[in-house]
């Protein structure tokens, strides 16, 4: 038995013009445990960085191939539809997982066939990490619900509040009470109306767990950032993490923010769908 | 007095609130299967009924989960191209030509193509110009290796289980009926930022009620945002929600803003796992606050569930 871990793999792919062609490019897996990926996922950032920015769906054309560990495509051509999705936080399932080993490589290309550029292009390919171990022994964080126990539905709710242009905010506790444990399925965020220009397009985060281990990474090791507003999403159909994250009562985790909108204001909050779980 | 219990049948690690599309079956298989996708670049000229054969490779079979056809411009095709899909031995899989934009989905079951076989799509293109489109078959190989690893090594599969599957069943002697509850608050007068605690949503006395999704609508324009922020507490006075970071507020328990919608009305209710119970003639309580000025204060609570009826 051993445990899995979510976890979104990141490549930043930046932009591409009308009708150029990426032959290859590589995103390397973390070192500490082998990847599952199990969905495809992505979005667009127009005006990257000014007042403007928006985050939008990937076009069907734009055309991508990706290959397995042994660098056999998983795809006979460049396939229109990868990674294009109707709503943010939408991901695309795979039929069927595909392992990557750590240190491993996803090797990717890609075509823009949409007639136009298409900027701020960022990929993420959603599934789990493989540790070995039980839930105590295992080398992460990873309890679990107690052998008897009760559930009632919960949120947690976080507000934020980053001004256009604002430094990062680091390491912000996010505690869980003492009283029961936290099952956290999904997010849901939305700006606040009652602050001038809020937006959450603008907004970035990172969320670790009480030993300081992200749920997004741009390989080899590094935490990546993550669009909020991507990676949460509407009530109809909260953001989600699979398999979800159990926290122990008491416990603390704690997440990075970044407001790249250097005129609005990133204003608003998110919520911690779940429930919170009683030991008997 | 206690908060309610909800049976939980198994322990769960998988997510319970997914919808159940997203985690197709990745389980352990006797095969050795992996992800695939066949592309099929097209031409469709302007014609009458046309026949294309598509050629699958010849190292495996294939299991089709998912169709659809591409163009760069889908709009200009998803009414005006049709398409009739006939498998290898000339057996029709739609009966009639449909829209792409109506055929464009995952197929129901596995749908199997022999290594080498061939799938042909019928087309009518009434586009009035020849399109470029990608038909693409998403699915799996499947080969006949044995001591393959679906999984890795010393690793079970999470299973996915989805909500239906674990919310509480009827016991012997109860049934369950299908239930929604409204509650229309018209022109919430509550001063701006100050939260108004205790609004009464009374349960009818004839069951028990079990909430499994929750939403909130503007009351006046279909799909309109509100402007207000809810809080749900249930019929123990258990509030459901905790805000860890009041910023932006001076109360310490800030309302939920994302629960009553404010920008992020939404057409689907959220999820509420697990199952929240209320007790015949039990009396629950929404707190409110109207966040802006100006805009719409009216809408409307739908709780959607079950009641549970005992039988005789």
């Amino acid at each position: 038995m051993g445990i899995e871990r979510h976890i979104d793999m990141v490549l930043n792919l930046g932009t591409l013009t009308a009708g150029q062609i990426i032959p290859s490019i590589q995103l390397p897996m973390d070192s500490d445990a082998p990847f599952v990926l199990r969905a495809l996922g992505g979005y667009q950032v127009t005006d990257g960085g000014t007042a403007e920015e928006l985050i939008a769906p990937l076009p069907a054309a734009l055309l991508m191939r990706l290959a397995d560990a042994d660098g056999n495509w998983l795809q006979n051509a460049r396939t229109p539809g990868m990674v294009s999705q109707p709503q943010q936080s939408d991901f695309i399932p795979m039929a069927k997982h595909t392992i990557y080993p750590a240190r491993g490589v996803a090797q990717m290309e890609f075509e823009n066939l949409a007639g136009g550029t298409i900027e701020g292009i960022v990929i993420i390919l959603r599934g789990v990490k493989l540790y070995p171990g039980d839930r105590n022994t295992a080398p992460c964080y990873a309890p679990t619900y107690p052998d008897c126990y009760s559930q009632m539905t919960f949120q947690y709710a976080v507000d934020f509040n980053l001004a256009g242009g604002a430094a990062d905010l680091l390491n912000q506790p996010l505690a869980i009470n003492g009283d029961a444990d936290m099952v956290w399925r999904g997010t849901i965020i939305s700006a606040n109306f009652s602050i001038a220009n809020a937006q959450t397009n603008g907004l970035h985060i990172r969320v670790r767990d009480p030993l300081g281990k992200g749920y997004a990474s741009t390989g080899n090791g590094q935490a990546a950032w993550l669009r909020a507003a991507w990676l949460f999403a509407e009530p109809g159909k909260p953001g989600l993490w699979f398999p979800e994250l159990y926290i122990g009562k008491g416990q603390q985790y704690s997440y990075d923010l970044r407001n790249t909108n250097p005129a609005n204001p990133a204003a608003g909050q998110f919520t911690l769908e779940g429930g919170k779980v009683y030991g008997q | 007095m206690p908060t309610p219990l909800t049976l939980i049948p198994e322990t769960p690690y998988g997510n319970p609130i997914a919808p159940q599309w997203m985690f197709p079956d990745w389980g352990n298989s006797p095969w050795c299967e992996s992800d695939f996708t066949y592309t099929f670049p097209l031409t469709i000229p302007v014609a009458g009924l046309q026949a294309h054969p598509l050629t699958f490779g010849r190292d495996s079979e294939f299991h089709v989960v998912q169709f659809f056809i591409y163009a760069v411009t889908q709009s200009a095709i998803d009414n005006a191209v049709e398409v009739r899909l006939v498998d290898d031995v000339g057996k029709r899989r739609v009966n009639a030509f449909v829209q792409v934009a109506n055929l464009n989905s995952y197929v129901a079951r596995d749908w199997v193509v022999a290594p080498g076989g061939t799938q042909r799509i019928d087309v009518r293109n009434l586009t009035g110009g020849s399109v470029a489109v990608w038909v693409v078959f998403k699915g799996r190989k499947r080969f006949q290796q044995q001591a393959c690893a679906p999984v890795a090594p010393g690793f079970c599969q999470v299973d996915y289980v989805p909500t239906w599957a674990r919310y509480s069943v009827a016991p012997p002697g109860f049934v369950d009926e299908p239930y929604i509850y409204q509650f229309v608050m018209w022109n919430i007068t509550a001063p701006v930022n100050i939260t108004v605690e205790g609004t009464p949503i009374p349960m009818d006395t004839d069951a028990p009620f079990l909430v499994r999704s929750v939403s909130v609508r503007n009351a006046v324009v279909p799909d309109g945002a509100t402007t207000f922020a809810a809080r749900l507490v249930d019929c123990y006075g258990d509030r459901l929600v905790l805000n860890v970071n009041p910023g932006l507020t001076s109360n310490p328990y800030a309302l939920e803003a994302c629960f009553a919608g404010q920008t992020l009305i939404s057409s689907f209710a959220r999820p509420m796992y697990p199952e929240l119970v209320c007790p015949a003639g039990g009396v629950m309580a929404l707190d409110l606050r109207v966040v802006a000025t100006v805009g719409q204060t009216s809408g409307i609570l739908y709780l959607n569930g079950v009641k549970r009826h005992r039988v005789g």
